[in-house]
């Protein structure tokens, strides 16, 4: 977590200073949440046995709370999820209940996506549970991006082996990959298609492809994006499900 | 004198005597072995079900039947309370808790079982069931069941996350898979996962709870006074204290059932030994009647002969029930030391009301209802007897020398 | 002539002649007992199992055993129902959809197992509509009906007329989600079923799981359990089979099939013993009458009875004997089952679980004429046997040696 002195090196690129391994870190973790963050995202899943395109609204507040209302298929529409701390609630308007997600089905998929419900829940913890160091920097030879090596700490629940994260020289998330003790990787998160959006130039899709698995993947796409807005925090309460 | 007599009319008719005496050893040895495997397999059930999911005694929360996720707090304290009560008895604490396991490769919901790690290990549960791997040693160890393994795609030394829930917090733990078990009973293999004590409590977040605390006896047969002990000495607490009977309500009907049909066969058994007896025997007497006669003639009483009978009745009882006692005892050793092998028609594993049985019976010597058995045969035989006896003692000796008894 | 004679010896000696048929007669009905006592907990584990749960065929999406995925379904259902029961060999058959799904009352939820059903074709399978101990069964139309175990209602508070919201996860990767509403309650004795299970209409499941026109069981049963066999040949030809596994019940289930079948080798086990035993006693009897006869045997010998008739004549008085006791024991016998099957015994307090099968604590009795005609004749057989040697003897017995005798 020490390692940014490392990079006080005198390169002739460095003429701004170099990026901190946190720096590099939280490009990736928040580039697009900000403070508080209103969005809508498109989502296209394929899996070798359906692919599905789904439509969300969602808002965020700090690091810890979100929510995801869906728009479309017209048969989900309304269906909602409400993610705070490490706990998931789901808000079913045809029925008219909330549900608790139990923690024996954190392991499920989120609306049949790549994504488990735990991994919504853990997106944000890259800094908090990994020794990272960077091992990469563009111009340096080998390597046209940042590359940050991520190794859980001892007692840190993560399955992962390591993580290796890239980001593009202008700050922007490349690609992080997931790999387990045994060095193999298990899975990929890319970002691409680089747009302007919330008077910033950002990737605008995310996706995560599962290894080995041919032609498998869950794509999201950002479609409108607002930064530090008012939210309110009731936003984020199991009551305000129901709206 | 009499003894003697009553040797020499055995002895006198060799075959019959022989015949009779093995009609009551055979159907004692067969009440024999059915005793023997029957003990054999409830003991096995009993000691399983107790060592893996209970104890000779358990304290466990109220209310725990309707909500397995009650937990007891200061376990500690509760465990040394219970140590009190039978200090050559092993104490354990246990927690349940299930949650979601997960690899690399995917995840799984999870039973788990914290558990000392020493003291579990002696007790038997998981650690006689191993395949691969070592039993708990540090707080990061974790031994799983072998279909689990297979699905999550981990080996020795993998990591493993657990994410348990309690009181609505949501916690997860690293854990290495230090084992693999295998019981052949695919809901557990499937589902079940071993982990230390330690860590357990941590998931759960202090308080020091526990499922349940229980006390194993070296033993079994002492668990009567040791409920009661401990009944005693918890009373006044919040806590619920159970005999394992309490605690495995299912292993214990189903003995009750099983047994009753042993029951049975053992009270036909008898009944057609005891007729098998009394027509030897009334036979015998009456075959006997004009000798009889002469014994009464020459001035031995009535009640003497009837002694007499009495006497052969005593001994044809003694010697069959100890030929029996033999025989039995013969027949069941095989099955105590090397057990009958139910693989074929078990299959790999069975569990039943939450045990895993064994596939493998052994025979166990019940030596209390085995002594009270070969008493009963020998009642029965004697009682045989009387009906002759009395019939005997009623002889006219002049009707008798004419052999018209 | 034969006979009369063997019959009115046997008498010469009432007494004892009444004690052996009685130590037999009731050796043969403890045996008659205990055996429809074991048989009643197996047709009972039967029924369940086999009847209900498994049937006697099942066809299926190859990959389906073994993983059991939602995914592994059958398609055209529709079709293949009408194609085979068309088929001669299959007396009735029943459609099922899986969906493990969350269940909920307005307060609690739990994980539950919920079968999709065509109502009408299931009740005809299985009763179920017997077994429903509150409120009815479901309609023959999918109205978003639901039916529950009995224990699962209790658990999570609901009642029949209440509503209760039914979420599983669809093929397609959404969040199937319904409410249903509760017509009746199941006791079916399956405890998946009474303790954690239900039943909705099969299009109601098809809706909610994103998979119409499957499913992922068809059960069938045939006229008769002893050609199941063959009746799977023959069904995997039809077309309902296409592209599907077919398997007879003990192939989907071999763990029920080995303990049913030893369930039975313990009666097997139980009837030796006793008859053994009574064999003795009959061995017993029979040497008395071997020996205090030998004189009379010896004179009939004299008087030109060959050796052959002599054990003839034991024979037949060893049959005789048999005859009356296994009369006496049928009768007994059946006074006993009569009362266990009608009655019942009951062997404990509240239910016991075994094997996924709810026993009532009392549990009743089940007759099995075939059974019975083993015991009848394995009586025999023993008799015969234990008179074996004593009737050998007697007719090996020189008639001057045995005339000596007193």
């Amino acid at each position: 977590m020490v390692h940014f002195g490392i990079m006080v090196l005198m390169s002739m690129q460095a003429l701004a200073a170099e990026p901190t391994v946190t720096e590099l870190l939280n490009a990736t973790d928040d580039y697009a949440r900000g403070d508080s963050s209103h969005s809508t995202i498109e989502m296209a899943v394929k899996t070798k046995r359906y692919e599905r395109t789904m439509k969300m609204e969602s808002w965020s507040k700090g690091t810890e709370s979100t929510l995801i209302r869906i728009l479309e298929p017209a048969k989900d529409a309304g269906i909602t999820t409400l993610m705070r701390d490490d706990n998931i609630w789901n808000y079913l308007p045809k029925v008219d209940r909330t549900l608790k997600v139990p923690g024996a089905m954190m392991g499920g998929r989120w609306q049949g996506s790549h994504f488990t419900n735990d991994d919504l829940v853990k997106s944000n913890r890259l800094s908090e549970d990994f020794d990272a160091r960077i091992t990469g920097k563009p111009g340096d030879g080998t390597h046209e991006m940042y590359v940050v090596e991520l190794v859980p700490k001892p007692e840190a629940a993560i399955v992962w082996g390591k993580l290796v994260v890239t980001v593009r020289p202008d700050m922007l998330p490349d690609s992080t990959q997931y790999y387990d003790e045994d060095g193999s990787l298990m899975r990929t998160m890319t970002f691409g298609d680089i747009k302007t959006m919330a008077g910033k130039s950002m990737p605008t899709t995310m996706t995560l492809t599962p290894e080995g698995k041919d032609g498998e993947f869950t794509r999201i796409t950002w479609v409108n994006l607002e930064l530090n807005i008012e939210v309110p925090d009731s936003t984020f309460t199991v009551q305000a499900l129901k709206r | 004198m009499l003894l003697r007599m009553a040797f020499r009319n055995l002895f006198r008719n060799k075959r019959r005597t022989l015949i009779t005496m093995t009609a009551i050893a055979v159907g004692m040895a067969l009440i024999n072995v059915t005793i023997t495997i029957q003990h054999g397999s409830y003991t096995d059930l009993i000691n399983r079900g107790v060592s893996s999911i209970a104890g000779h005694v358990v304290v466990r929360s109220p209310g725990f039947l309707d909500d397995p996720e009650l937990r007891v707090t200061d376990s500690a304290a509760h465990a040394k309370r219970l140590a009190s009560v039978a200090p050559d008895a092993v104490v354990q604490r246990r927690i349940m808790l299930g949650g979601l396991l997960s690899s690399t490769s995917g995840s799984a919901a999870v039973q788990s079982v914290a558990v000392e790690p020493e003291i579990s290990r002696d007790i038997g549960s998981m650690y006689d069931e191993m395949v691969s791997g070592d039993w708990l040693e540090t707080d990061r160890d974790i031994i799983i069941g072998a279909r689990l393994a297979e699905t999550l795609d981990v080996k020795e030394g993998d990591k493993l996350v657990f994410m348990g829930q309690s009181g609505g917090e949501m916690t997860s733990r690293l854990f290495r898979l230090k084992g693999v078990f295998k019981t052949g009973a695919a809901d557990v293999d499937g589902f079940m996962v071993v982990m230390p004590f330690a860590a357990g409590q941590e998931i759960l977040g202090g308080n020091d709870l526990a499922t349940m605390v229980t006390l194993h006896l070296d033993d079994a047969a002492a668990w009567p006074a040791a409920v009661d002990a401990a009944q005693t000495a918890f009373d006044g607490t919040d806590v619920d204290v159970l005999s394992w009977k309490g605690a495995l309500p299912d292993v214990d009907a189903f003995i009750t059932a099983d047994r009753s049909i042993g029951q049975g066969m053992l009270f036909a058994l008898f009944i057609i030994v005891s007729m098998g007896v009394f027509n030897t025997f009334l036979m015998s007497v009456l075959e006997r009647t004009r000798e009889f006669g002469v014994l009464q003639s020459i001035g031995m009483k009535p009640n003497q002969i009837a002694k007499l009978v009495l006497v052969e009745g005593a001994l044809l009882g003694f010697f069959g029930v100890c030929m029996g006692s033999l025989l039995g005892v013969g027949l069941s050793y095989p099955i105590v030391v090397s057990g009958l092998d139910f693989s074929e028609s078990m299959g790999e594993g069975m569990s039943n009301a939450g045990v895993v049985m064994s596939t493998i019976v052994y025979g166990a010597w019940d030596i209390p209802r085995m002594v009270v058995f070969a008493f009963a045969c020998f009642v029965v035989t004697f009682l045989a007897a009387i009906w002759p006896a009395w019939k005997v003692s009623r002889l006219e000796p002049v009707k008798a020398l004419r052999n018209q008894g | 002539m034969w006979w009369s004679l063997a019959w009115r010896n046997l008498w010469r000696q009432r007494r004892r002649t009444v004690v052996t048929c009685m130590a037999m007669a009731i050796g043969i009905a403890m045996t008659m007992a205990i055996i429809c006592f074991q048989d009643g907990f197996n047709s009972e584990m039967t029924r369940v199992m086999v009847d209900q749960r498994l049937g006697h065929i099942q066809i299926n999406h190859p990959d389906y055993p073994g993983r059991r995925s939602l995914h592994d379904v059958m398609s055209g259902v529709d079709a293949r129902v009408a194609a085979l029961e068309a088929d001669e060999t299959v007396s009735s058959l029943t459609v099922r959809l899986n969906g493990p799904a969350l269940v909920g009352g307005e307060k609690k939820s739990e994980g539950a197992f919920l079968v999709g059903v065509d109502p009408t074709r299931e009740d005809a399978f299985t009763h179920v509509s017997t077994m429903v101990t509150e409120g009815r069964y479901l309609s023959k139309e999918a109205s978003q009906e639901m039916v529950l175990g009995a224990e699962l209602a209790r658990r999570i508070d609901v009642n029949v007329d209440d509503v209760a919201v039914v979420v599983t996860q669809g093929s397609d990767g959404s969040m199937g989600n319904e409410l249903f509403t509760i017509v009746g309650l199941l006791s079916t004795g399956d405890e998946r079923v009474d303790r954690a299970g239900g039943q909705v209409h099969l299009r109601d499941m098809q809706a909610l799981l994103v998979l119409d026109d499957s499913a992922h069981e068809i059960t069938l049963r045939t006229p008769d359990a002893d050609s199941i066999d063959s009746t799977k040949a023959s069904i995997s030809a039809n077309a309902g089979a296409a592209d599907s596994v077919v398997r007879t019940w003990a192939e989907v289930d071999p763990q029920t099939q080995k303990m049913l079948a030893m369930n039975q080798s313990m009666n097997f086990v139980v009837m030796m013993i006793v008859l053994v035993v009574a064999g003795i006693v009959v061995l017993n009897t029979m040497m008395m009458v071997v020996y205090e006869r030998t004189h009379e045997l010896g004179v009939l010998k004299a008087l030109g009875m060959k050796p052959t008739g002599v054990l003839k004549l034991i024979a037949m008085e060893a049959m005789c004997l048999t005859t009356v006791s296994v009369a006496l024991g049928l009768l007994i016998g059946g006074l006993l089952d009569w009362y266990i099957v009608v009655q019942g015994i009951k062997f404990m307090d509240g239910d016991l679980t075994f094997a996924g099968v709810r026993f009532a604590g009392r549990l009743h009795g089940l007759v099995d004429p075939v059974m019975l005609l083993n015991i009848v004749v394995s009586s025999y057989v023993i008799a015969m046997v234990a008179a074996g040697w004593p009737a050998w003897r007697a007719s090996r017995m020189l008639p001057t040696e045995a005339m000596r005798e007193v």
